[in-house]
């Protein structure tokens, strides 16, 4: 048993809560983050090259696979069989894609046909944990 | 009546590409539960000739010739995934009806016949990129003929997915070059009586008089016999699939100590009544059993068959009874492998009620079905019985050497993508 108070409902004799009616769920933040839990996955960032734009060293990606990319999402990429995070860029003149890193030691890249090249999902959320909590 | 049976692409296979995606195109296998057999083979792996069931020391040389890439079975991340495939197909039928971890049968009699293939090609296509993984409808007005017809769908790309057997001239045409030996419900004893009749191919067998049919096979073989004949019988619900239902292991190093082969036996059990109760059956004779090694000249068996009073699916119950005859039996030798099996199996509805019954059925099943509901909505097997082992001990007695992360169940082992 820890120390916390035990609160035991209806050993009190007076008025019932007011609050009881509205009692009920708290808050999920999984459930705003989550808009299709049959598409989405998570995973761990590694690496800088995206720490301009916010995701940094460390971070959890929410990815949800149901979104179709447009240009200026963050992706979750598969280029040549390895994955990367960048951000997506569809060029119409040139018709080739760019994945574009938001840190100016980093180069874009381009996607040509040579390349064995889909975008895995779409990262919609970044949980970043601050370092002095 | 129209029936749609959804089968995932060598799914265990699937599920291991998605987070490896420089897997793709080169031969991958997954492993059975202790690294012993192959259980799923990529297509690249059943072109330089890998058997399913095959023992995995046995093709070593082939697996290092070809860098084949070799899995042990990960079913936190196979259950999962197999799950959000089942979600999204129950969005698209009033009733579905989930055959295994990779199959389900759907009733699709609200959509229109002209619309059915392109409806669920998107089916097949939404499923390929919210989850992942790849799936194979088959679509015919009765469950056997679906199953034949996604087989069609899964071999020729050009049909995008679906195969649709929706007239005689097409049920005829599938049939006469499908082998009889790969029809669902046919067993190995069934395929060798027809063999022995001339049978090779199902539309020989569904030709045949049904007469003949019910004089060689009896009841199973003339309802397989009607159905690919477009008589809808087959009731999964009432289908037993496993006669048998077995968990079985053999240890790196041999146990003799009772209370940790009590363990064992009882999450082998545990695991048993799940698949019991995921096939809607109940049991009422089950075997458990340990052996020392068999590399030795006098080698020691404990082998023990329990027969219950009254069938049931109830793993306390069975798990109470498997613990009263290991205690009276006990005898300690260092034991190297050991099993659960389930013997006599049927169907859970007309269930006979013993008069003597008395135990309170009706308080296990319900703690029963909320233990059952708690792991699906985890996905996983979150509440243990005391006597079970604890999941953090297994690795000690079993080999999982090629196990991958379980991706999305568990945040320590989440991908991890290099962003440089």
């Amino acid at each position: 048993m820890s120390n916390d108070a035990m609160i035991i409902e209806g050993l009190c004799a007076g008025f019932p809560s007011p609050a009881q009616d509205y009692a009920g769920d708290t808050i999920d933040l999984t459930r705003e983050m989550v808009r299709h839990p049959e598409s989405t996955f998570y995973a761990r960032i590694s690496g800088d090259s995206m720490r301009d734009a916010g995701i940094h060293n460390g971070d959890i990606v929410v990815i949800d696979r149901s979104i179709t990319p447009q240009s200026g999402h963050f992706v979750v990429a598969c280029i040549d069989g390895e994955f990367t995070v960048k951000e997506y860029q569809y060029d119409k003149n040139n018709q080739c894609a760019w994945l574009v890193p938001h840190n100016s030691q980093y180069s874009k890249i381009k996607v040509t046909e040579s390349n064995q090249f889909c975008i895995w999902g779409v990262i919609t959320f970044c949980v970043h944990k601050f370092g002095m909590v | 009546m129209m029936y749609a049976l959804c089968d995932c692409n060598n799914f265990f296979v699937s599920c291991e590409r998605l987070f490896r995606p420089e897997l793709e195109h080169r031969p991958v296998v997954v492993l059975s539960g202790n690294d012993g057999c192959v259980v799923a083979r990529s297509e690249e792996a059943k072109q330089i000739g890998i058997k399913m069931g095959e023992p995995f020391f046995q093709i070593q040389d082939v697996a290092k010739k070809h860098d084949v890439v070799a899995f042990s079975s990960n079913f936190y991340l196979y259950g999962d995934l197999s799950n959000r495939v089942m979600r999204l197909l129950a969005q698209h039928t009033p009733l579905l009806e989930q055959y295994s971890i990779d199959e389900a049968f759907l009733q699709v009699d609200h959509i229109p016949i002209e619309q059915l293939k392109n409806y669920f090609e998107q089916v097949v296509r939404t499923i390929r990129q919210w989850v992942g993984i790849p799936v194979s409808i088959g679509i015919a007005p009765t469950k056997t003929l679906a199953k034949v017809a996604s087989k069609y769908a899964k071999r020729y790309p050009a049909y995008h997915g679906v195969c649709l057997m929706d007239d005689d001239t097409k049920r005829a045409k599938a049939l006469e070059t499908f082998p009889i030996k790969d029809v669902w419900g046919i067993g190995r004893r069934m395929n060798k009586r027809l063999e022995g009749e001339g049978i090779k191919t199902a539309w020989q067998f569904a030709q045949t008089s049904s007469l003949l049919v019910k004089r060689w096979l009896h009841k199973p073989g003339w309802m397989t016999w009607q159905e690919l004949n477009g008589i809808d019988c087959v009731d999964i619900a009432n289908r037993v699939e496993h006669q048998t239902i077995s968990k079985t292991r053999t240890f790196q190093t041999a146990v003799s100590d009772r209370t940790m082969l009590e363990k064992v036996w009882v999450d082998f059990m545990v695991h048993c009544a799940d698949k019991l109760r995921q096939q809607s059956s109940v049991c009422n004779q089950f075997v458990f059993f340990a052996h020392t090694s068999r590399f030795q000249n006098d080698m020691q068996v404990l082998h023990q068959v329990v027969t219950l009073p009254v069938a049931t699916d109830i793993t306390t119950e069975l798990v109470t009874n498997l613990l009263q005859v290991v205690r009276a039996q006990w005898r300690s030798y260092p034991y190297k492998r050991a099993g659960v099996v389930l013997t006599s199996i049927m169907p859970k509805h007309g269930v006979q009620q013993s008069l003597f019954d008395e135990r309170s059925r009706e308080r296990d099943q319900r703690l029963q079905q909320v233990m059952d509901a708690i792991h699906q909505h985890h996905g996983a097997p979150v509440l243990q019985l005391g006597a079970q082992i604890l999941p953090s001990d297994i690795p000690k007695i079993t080999k999982q050497e090629h196990r991958s992360p379980r991706y999305t169940t568990h945040i320590n082992e989440i991908l991890t993508l290099k962003v440089e």
